[in-house]
């Protein structure tokens, strides 16, 4: 018989509702699971049953009651402060907005995940836990920076996560471990005892195994319905320069094939500025990034990282007017073109996830580092605010994960999570479904 | 270039509390090589013709459509 942490978030929201689950048992089973499973993956690293406990005994009836959720690193709860991937706490403990809206939907948060350092990276390979590793092949990155929440819904050791997306945070790692990443259009959630609340990129970010369940996971942090629609009639916008130029031909092929199964109508779509989007992105996330660290969370970071925050410490500030100018050619640019597409879609890495050991990519231009590669994908939803999704479309011939992501204008997170459904119905399920050799061992009792 | 670019790093980011370690430079210099071409290139781009978004809502489409 299936045991109740394999079950989605929807089904064991349900379970628990109509008292076929008693979520007591779901949270011994999810903690007994996170200790049989999470070893080298490493993706929940903070954990605290009496606090989660306390939550499931005080929970209020809502729909998501009873049910464990991991939070991603970057937020601040009443036990236990931000610490942002580093060794330092960097806010407080207190109640962030997203913690009010999981303990006020009814969920349980069962741990803190494991992040990128700082949130500055694509790989999840930096962090003062130690790196997240991929469910799929455990030598291989889970992503980032929110790497755990999604290694932790792709191992099947919970059902849902909270990450955040400042530069493709939530979709890049969901792409890398086979799940739904979805974030949320800017703004939609108050950022009180969040990292990114001073960013104007940043958003949370929601993963669950597929679209209802992302659906499941947003409505309780929205605050508000999101009926589901058809999603097979769509109007799919195709950003072939740059977003499709020099992408790995098993991910670019896995991504048109996805797309062909849709039967969605294609428009060609031109966005002005993206060959300025990478940088002004870089620029406008380096300006907000000095209020979320200190001189000794830069010094115990890896080389890279602190090079990364040296490198900014350079950029003249006179980059920021320009950035801002580039941000409002892309967003202008992007309100044209939906008004001839409902969603844009391009894969959402250039290539599966590296080894954590070397995390570059082989692409057909030549050998790559990770994070400007994905970064590349990635940057245009923050820079604009819009929300975006990462849905799974495959397997390489290695057997890593490939995600496509979708983009839609603002406030219609409905309509992406209509299309991963379409893409899920089309595709018979086989992406969404596909469970990693961890996430099938059989416990023994 | 690489050579001004160590000298403006050492004069600069002292002045911003950052002590180098060693093989910061070196780390640094490979990751400016990366990324300095994008930079270079939006700072010689030409904007003057976009106009600034002086209202941004992020979580709303432009005003200007």
């Amino acid at each position: 018989m299936t045991q109740p942490q394999d079950l989605g978030l929807r089904s064991q929201a349900s379970a628990i509702a109509s008292g076929e689950l008693d979520p007591g048992d779901l949270l011994q089973g999810t903690l007994s699971r996170l200790g049989e499973r999470d070893g080298r993956l490493n993706s929940i690293p903070v954990r605290f049953p009496e606090r989660s406990l306390e939550m499931l005994e005080d929970a209020p009836s809502g729909p998501l009651h009873g049910v464990p959720i991991a939070i991603k690193d970057m937020y601040t709860l009443p036990w236990r402060g931000m610490f942002n991937g580093t060794a330092h706490e960097l806010l407080p403990p207190g109640e962030s907005g997203m913690y009010r809206l999981l303990r006020d939907a009814g969920a349980v948060i069962i741990g803190v995940t494991n992040q990128h350092y700082l949130g500055m990276g694509t790989t999840g390979i930096a962090s003062a836990y130690g790196p997240a590793a991929n469910p799929w092949h455990l030598d291989h990155c889970a992503g980032g920076s929110s790497g755990g929440s999604a290694a932790a819904v792709g191992a099947r050791l919970v059902a849902g996560s909270i990450g955040s997306d400042t530069g493709g945070s939530s979709r890049l790692p969901a792409a890398y471990c086979g799940v739904v990443g979805l974030k949320l259009t800017f703004g939609g959630v108050p950022r009180g005892g969040y990292l990114g609340q001073n960013s104007q990129l940043s958003a949370p970010g929601i993963f669950g195994r597929d679209s209802g369940d992302v659906r499941l996971l947003t409505e309780a942090v929205l605050r508000r319905r999101l009926p589901a629609g058809s999603g097979s009639g769509l109007r799919v916008g195709l950003v072939r320069t740059p977003y499709w130029d020099n992408i790995d031909p098993e991910v670019e092929s896995a991504c048109q094939t996805a797309i062909d199964a849709t039967g969605w109508k294609r428009v060609d779509v031109l966005i002005e500025g993206t060959e300025h989007a990478q940088a002004a992105g870089a620029v406008l996330s380096g300006s907000a990034l000095g209020s979320s660290f200190n001189a000794a969370v830069v010094r115990e970071a890896e080389p890279l990282t602190r090079a990364l925050i040296h490198e900014m410490l350079l950029w003249p500030a006179t980059l920021i007017p320009r950035a801002d100018r580039i941000r409002a050619q892309l967003r202008r640019s992007v309100a044209r073109a939906f008004a001839d597409c409902d969603v844009m879609a391009w894969p959402t890495s250039p290539a599966p996830a590296p080894p954590i050991s070397s995390p570059i990519l082989q692409l057909p231009d030549g050998t790559v580092p990770a994070d400007p590669a994905n970064l590349r994908q990635a940057t245009l939803a923050n820079l604009t605010g819009l929300p975006g999704l990462s849905a799974p479309v495959g397997l390489s011939s290695a057997g890593l994960p490939i995600g496509l992501q979708f983009h839609a204008p603002w406030g219609a997170e409905a309509a992406l999570l209509d299309a991963a459904e379409h893409l899920e119905t089309v595709t018979e399920r086989q992406h969404v479904d596909a469970v990693p050799p961890i996430g099938r061992e059989v416990t023994v009792r | 270039m690489s050579d001004d670019f160590e000298s403006f790093a050492k004069a600069g980011l002292p002045l911003q509390g950052v002590e180098l370690e060693d093989g910061d430079l070196d780390v640094l210099k490979l990751l400016h090589a990366v990324l300095s071409p994008s930079i270079d290139a939006l700072k010689a781009a030409d904007l003057s013709s976009i106009a600034a978004e002086l209202d941004l809502d992020p979580s709303r489409a432009p005003h200007e459509g």
